[in-house]
């Protein structure tokens, strides 16, 4: 593997809170606070944590989808910033994201075919007959049948709309697709088809993968490396068994110790760890270490000092002043 | 955790058949569905979207005014639901079985304290005075860990994050010490951390009122945890039911099966791959005749009954686990 396909360092985003009679900026609110990221070929980053920690920003950053307050973000070693906005455009085509909502992210009023064949006109030049001919194969790729170009999104089931999302994502070769929630919103049973197209998908095509859940059993099975979000901080990124078997930091061991597992004996053993509270809000965050609110190993030098993401080994990187 | 054979006999739902009318006929959503609560238990109901679920449950409580009964009895402690006045049911729902709702914030009434929202009903119920109503209420808040009861009670549904307005839901469910608690996927909209301490919430109090729950969920992992009895639904009909260890060792329908083997485990080994179930549930409206199920069934056989036949619940073993399937004995030799 040569260098990372996506990297992303020090990514910051400030969102305005606006207030008072001229709508004036009257607060400021990090929902991304510091994110350092870099994603390898074929590889696939899974992006955990619970809602408003930032994983979801995080992944329209990568993109820029959102511009970031500070920070930059490169693809293939090229920084986004610099770009114009003609080589951005170009660049768009290799970088895909694909929706939790697969039902709100298509056109309705256009058929499959039509929504899929465009990129390919504006970006490709291709005339209607051979986009649609590769439209076709595209679709019997992600597991639909090359028929369906011709139907509405309305037409088609929850997993069928997702892998038509996939497909749209995939049209123009993309070499790093940002997943955000991209099963969140289907029944069990469909899950598990297009969690495994996806993996299939990669072995194929080669994509790496930004996958943002807030499934901790899902970002497991899919991912190479992980990494933890609390409150706008990556506060544990590693290799997947450096997260699940060995995780260092409380909130990592909180959060997968907080899952149930689909095994009565094992859950009638397992011990829990109780964390106090919710979140806080992220308009205030707690001085410090941001987790340390809820933490049971929380000491003077975490309200004090914010604890800096250090390597433990081979890449597995935690922040905290008490790690296990 | 035991089957709790021995306890009474809370509720008994018996050959319910229900549904809705819309324009393309009546849809059965609930089709010859039988259960026993009892009391002490935790009875969980399994099923994807539009598996019926949902309307078990708010036909029990009567809450569906466009659902329409065909079939069957509800009886609560040999009274049954289906036959008792408005009145009655205004009683009964509320002081002896209470619901708490997926999404508390659609379910809490957004221009009145939360304080004022669970006093109420002791005041309906109990005939409380105001200021004994709001006292009970505070003590209630404080029970399901809501910090700073007092405080909180004066404040709007709105000021509350998530995890504390599902608590003031379940407050408000647990205030006039109902025999059954029935929560619709209570814990789906919060995060996991925030889950865990509903979850435990719940369970405490179950222990505290000696009531029963009813817990609907598609989340294979919280009945896991939870649950004293399992019912799997599939496309408004039962596919199998049982002790908890017997849904999940003994598994005994081939839908059940596929659900466990569909979803990614949290500890094992990496890079077992996921077995999806083919296909996606049926309309209501166009059945597939026979077994509902067997489109999807990789042990389906056609020809034979499954095509044809509707399977009637059968019994596996000796004990209370049945199974809606034509070949149930063989099943748990796939697993």
């Amino acid at each position: 593997m040569t260098g990372p396909v996506l990297e992303a360092r020090d990514l910051v985003k400030e969102f305005p809170i606006r207030g008072g009679v001229f709508a004036r900026t009257v607060a400021k609110v990090s929902a991304v606070d510091g994110v350092n990221i870099s994603l390898g070929e074929a590889e696939t980053l899974g992006l955990v944590g619970e809602s408003g920690c930032g994983k979801s920003t995080t992944g329209r950053l990568l993109l820029h989808l959102l511009t970031p307050t500070s920070g930059t973000v490169e693809f293939e070693g090229v920084a986004l910033d610099s770009l114009s906005k003609s080589e951005m455009v170009e660049l768009r085509q290799r970088m895909q994201i694909v929706f939790q909502d697969p039902y709100a992210s298509l056109n309705p009023r256009r058929t499959v075919g039509e929504t899929l064949s465009e990129p390919l006109k504006v970006h490709r030049k291709m005339n209607s007959k051979d986009s649609m001919v590769r439209v076709r194969e595209l679709l019997s790729v992600v597991g639909l049948s090359p028929e369906h170009a011709n139907r509405y999104p309305h037409e088609f089931s929850g997993g069928q709309r997702q892998r038509v999302g996939i497909a749209r994502a995939l049209v123009l070769d993309p070499k790093v697709i940002v997943l955000d929630e991209p099963v969140s919103a289907l029944d069990v049973s469909i899950q598990a088809g297009v969690i495994n197209l996806l993996q299939q998908l990669q072995d194929e095509l080669g994509v790496g993968y930004v996958f943002i859940a807030h499934d901790l059993s899902v970002v497991r099975h899919i991912s190479n490396r992980v990494a933890v979000m609390y409150l706008g901080h990556i506060v544990e990124q590693g290799g997947r068994t450096d997260i699940y078997d060995n995780a260092k930091h409380p909130y990592t061991k909180a959060l997968i110790s907080a899952v149930p597992v689909a095994d009565p004996r094992r859950e009638r053993s397992r011990s829990r760890i109780m964390l106090e509270g919710d979140v806080p809000s992220p308009v205030d965050p707690p001085s410090g270490c941001r987790f340390r609110t809820r933490c049971w190993k929380a000491t003077e030098i975490c309200s004090e000092v914010d604890p800096p993401l250090e390597d433990h080994g081979g890449g597995h990187l935690v922040a905290c002043h008490h790690p296990e | 955790m035991s089957p709790r054979a021995g306890s009474e006999v809370l509720l008994s739902v018996k050959n319910l058949v229900a549904g809705f009318d819309t324009g393309e006929g009546r849809v059965r959503a609930v089709d010859n569905v039988s259960f026993d609560i009892r009391r002490g238990e935790v009875f969980s109901i399994v099923g994807e979207s539009g598996s019926g679920k949902s309307v078990t449950a708010m036909t029990i409580l009567g809450l569906l005014p466009t659902v329409k009964v065909d079939n069957g009895e509800i009886l609560w402690r040999g009274r049954d639901l289906l036959k008792v006045s408005d009145a009655e049911m205004r009683q009964i729902r509320g002081a002896e079985i209470a619901m708490i709702f997926q999404d508390p914030l659609t379910a809490l009434n957004p221009v009145h304290t939360v304080g004022r929202q669970v006093a109420e009903m002791a005041r309906i119920h109990q005939n409380m005075s105001k200021k004994h109503a709001m006292t009970r209420a505070i003590d209630m808040l404080d029970l399901v860990g809501i910090p700073e009861a007092r405080k909180r009670a004066s404040m709007y549904p709105h000021e509350f994050s998530g995890g504390m307005r599902q608590r003031a839901m379940i407050a408000m469910a647990i205030t006039c010490d109902p025999d059954l608690l029935i929560a619709d996927e209570p814990t789906t909209a919060l995060d996991v951390t925030v889950q865990a301490q509903v979850l435990e919430v719940l369970l405490d109090i179950k222990d505290n009122i000696d009531s029963a729950i009813m817990l609907i969920t598609h989340d294979l992992g919280v009945v896991a945890g939870l649950s004293d009895n399992v019912m799997v639904m599939y496309a408004g009909r039962q596919a199998e039911l049982g002790t908890v260890d017997e849904v999940f060792y003994e598994t005994s329908h081939p839908y059940t099966l596929g659900l466990l083997r569909s979803i990614p485990d949290l500890e094992g080994p990496f890079g077992q791959p996921l077995v999806p179930i083919e296909g996606s549930p049926p309309s209501l409206i166009d059945r597939p005749s026979g077994c509902p199920f067997h489109p999807r069934c990789s042990m389906a056989r056609n020809p034979g009954p499954c095509t044809t036949d509707i399977p009637e619940l059968v019994q596996i073993g000796t004990t209370a686990h049945v199974s809606a399937c034509h070949f149930a004995s063989e099943v748990s030799v796939a697993l």
